[in-house]
């Protein structure tokens, strides 16, 4: 399994279409990817759960993924949240 | 041009494109599901794939003609669509619940749309907006009826027989100008949203809800009780001027604190039924909220709301007042309100009837979901409870040893439960002859002088051949208020008034005399009535220069 952390830089935090496009990268992989916030933890693949965390800018989020595809997934998760969150 | 009459109940001015609304939305909810679940559950299956079939022509047409991040917009939705945890909540509606698909559907998207109008933030609030798209998406094709989806993107004037709350809350929109209704009620919830909306809005107009009127230009005056159809050229561009005009002078509220002679202070609360509403209580520097109408969350639903749900509307509401109280009136539901959930028979006569109070002690597993709720959400500022319809001390006994469990409950649990105090709202004859005992338990009295007008004058005040009689300055009502207001100051626990007649100038300085210092109205009435305090009467920045 691997776990890592990320803060969101967005000033609009996850608004629905960067999630959409979170959700896509994630259901690409076989692993399971899960989303921890505060006490909440969710599936990243699906969506409205995804939305329902009302992720802002500076919410620190973590990341965990396992699976035979972790690595792949990790790298792209990782960068895409740099990029676009 | 058609030219015709209604009644305004929101004042002002609008135009815009008709769009017609029929209300066979609501009307379908109530019809028995008679197939198995198997079949509905196929039939919700089909009609999602039809919707998603929809959602890629739109993404397809944006994207050519808006461009790439418009139609991301119609791909982030067909996700929603597609999502597990809505698919969830519509196969447990089917199955457990023996809902029908076009039931299931609009239930299902209530359900996750409360969650993200529970949020603190705006961005987020907004999201219900999305399932309430999807869910009427559904519900169209379920329906059979090829009808718009979306609200206009172009100025639009909503023309229906009636209208839910719900329905006007997901047609919702910047574009949205006024609501013309054929039927419609000046009492009715609709009329307290639309007037917190600030659209104006005609009721009993004689024009019929018919289809064949969409997107004929309409013009609208409320303060006049007029509209026009099909307006001429000079007529419309003197509406549109004068709508432009209209928004630049509205000057903003005045925020100034009001006292009597005696240097008492006057308070002004505001009077809502929706957490949407707190932006307009802020912007007309309300003191507090002296009335929240705790319906807003079980109206027109098949299954209760949850208490994270509840406890999310508090808390937001709680949070939003930055301290200043607010008042959580508890459920007041009866046979005339569209609530499913209670499954409640039809009355002859629903104002008499199992509602509010009596109907809350009958079923107290949905009143204690509600009583917990709000002790949560009384950790995050000053709220407090207000019981209605009472007619007995006993009512108002088993209330607060009701909340001495719920409040025990919680604090096993290990929460923080601070002290909640418990009002009386004094809105029924009995209530009044009996104010001296209530006032030895409640903490507080608030006066409901719409209802109490209708039961102290055997006035139904929704009868249109008797609102002449509906006078809530009736003297009959005004010796009730005196007496309330004497059993309030012998037990030195306030009293504030909060139907009709607190935003009524023409009697403000009267219930001044008789010793009212709180009032409590819908925030469109706050700047006239500031108004009158600052011209007429009790205007000062200190209470050392008062007159």
């Amino acid at each position: 399994m691997i776990q890592f952390e990320y803060t969101i830089t967005d000033p609009l935090g996850i608004h629905a279409r960067p999630a959409a496009e979170l959700v896509k990268t994630a259901t690409a992989y076989r692993s399971s990817i899960s989303i921890q916030y505060r006490e909440k933890e969710i599936s990243a693949k699906k969506m409205i759960a995804l939305m329902s965390l009302g992720l802002k800018q500076s919410d620190k989020i973590k990341l965990s993924i396992q699976g035979e595809d972790e690595i792949e997934a990790a790298k792209e998760l990782k960068h895409f949240l740099q990029e676009k969150l | 041009m058609y030219t015709g009459k209604g009644f305004g109940i929101v004042e002002g001015k609008a135009t815009g494109k008709v769009l017609v609304i029929s209300s066979c939305v609501s009307a379908n909810i109530v019809v028995e599901n008679t197939n198995s679940p198997s079949f509905e559950l196929e039939r919700f299956y089909k009609a999602r794939s039809e919707a998603g079939v929809q959602l890629q022509n739109l993404q397809e047409q944006s994207a050519s003609s808006l461009g790439k991040d418009q139609a991301a917009i119609f791909e982030a939705q067909t996700m929603m669509l597609m999502d597990e945890d809505f698919e969830e909540v519509v196969r447990e509606l089917i199955i457990k619940k023996d809902l029908s698909a076009i039931q299931a559907v609009k239930a299902g998207g209530e359900k996750i749309a409360a969650i993200f109008l529970g949020m603190e933030n705006e961005q987020m609030r907004s999201k219900a907006a999305d399932i309430f798209d999807l869910s009427r998406r559904l519900h169209t094709i379920l329906s059979g009826q090829p009808a718009s989806v979306f609200p206009p993107e172009e100025p639009f004037i909503l023309l229906a027989k009636d209208l839910s709350p719900g329905e006007l809350m997901q047609w919702r929109s910047p574009q949205l100008q006024g609501i013309v209704l054929s039927g419609g009620s000046a009492h009715s919830h609709l009329a307290i949203l639309a007037a917190a909306m600030k659209l104006p809005c005609l009721i009993s107009a004689d024009i019929e809800s018919d289809k064949t009127y969409e997107n004929k230009i309409l013009a609208m005056d409320a303060s006049a009780g007029m509209f026009y159809l099909d307006p001429d050229k000079a007529l419309l561009n003197r509406f549109i001027q004068e709508i432009k005009r209209e928004k630049i002078k509205k000057p903003a509220t005045d925020n100034r604190p009001f006292y009597l002679k005696t240097g008492e202070e006057i308070e002004i609360l505001a009077n809502i039924g929706s957490p949407e509403e707190l932006d307009s209580v802020l912007e007309h520097h309300c003191q507090g909220i002296g009335l929240f109408r705790s319906e807003f969350a079980y109206l027109g639903r098949l299954d209760f709301p949850s208490e994270e749900e509840l406890f999310q509307v508090y808390r937001r509401l709680a949070l939003g007042m930055q301290g200043r109280k607010v008042v959580i009136r508890t459920l007041d539901i009866g046979a005339d309100k569209d609530a499913p959930c209670f499954g409640l028979a039809r009355e002859e006569n629903p104002a008499l009837g199992n509602r509010g109070i009596r109907l809350c002690l009958q079923r107290q597993d949905v009143f204690r979901t509600q009583l917990r709720a709000i002790c949560r959400a009384a950790a995050f500022g000053n709220l407090m409870l207000m019981v209605p319809m009472l007619i007995s001390l006993d009512e108002l006994l088993q209330v607060k040893g009701l909340l001495l469990e719920v409040q025990e409950e919680l604090r096993q649990e290990g929460l923080e439960i601070p002290e909640l105090p418990v009002g009386a709202m004094i809105e029924t004859p009995a209530a009044v002859m009996l104010s001296e005992a209530l006032a030895k338990e409640a903490a507080f009295f608030s006066i409901g002088s719409n209802d109490l007008t209708q039961y102290t004058l055997a006035v139904d005040r929704q009868n249109p051949a008797l609102a002449a009689l509906y006078r809530q300055s009736h003297p009959a009502v005004f010796r009730m208020l005196g007496e309330v207001m004497r059993a309030a100051k012998a037990a030195q626990i306030p009293c504030s008034i909060c139907g009709e007649l607190a935003h009524d100038i023409a009697h403000t300085r009267e219930l001044a005399d008789m010793g009212f210092r709180s009032f409590s109205m819908a925030p469109v009435f706050v700047p006239a009535f500031k108004k009158y305090l600052s011209e007429q009467y009790l205007q000062s920045a200190s209470p050392n220069d008062t007159i």
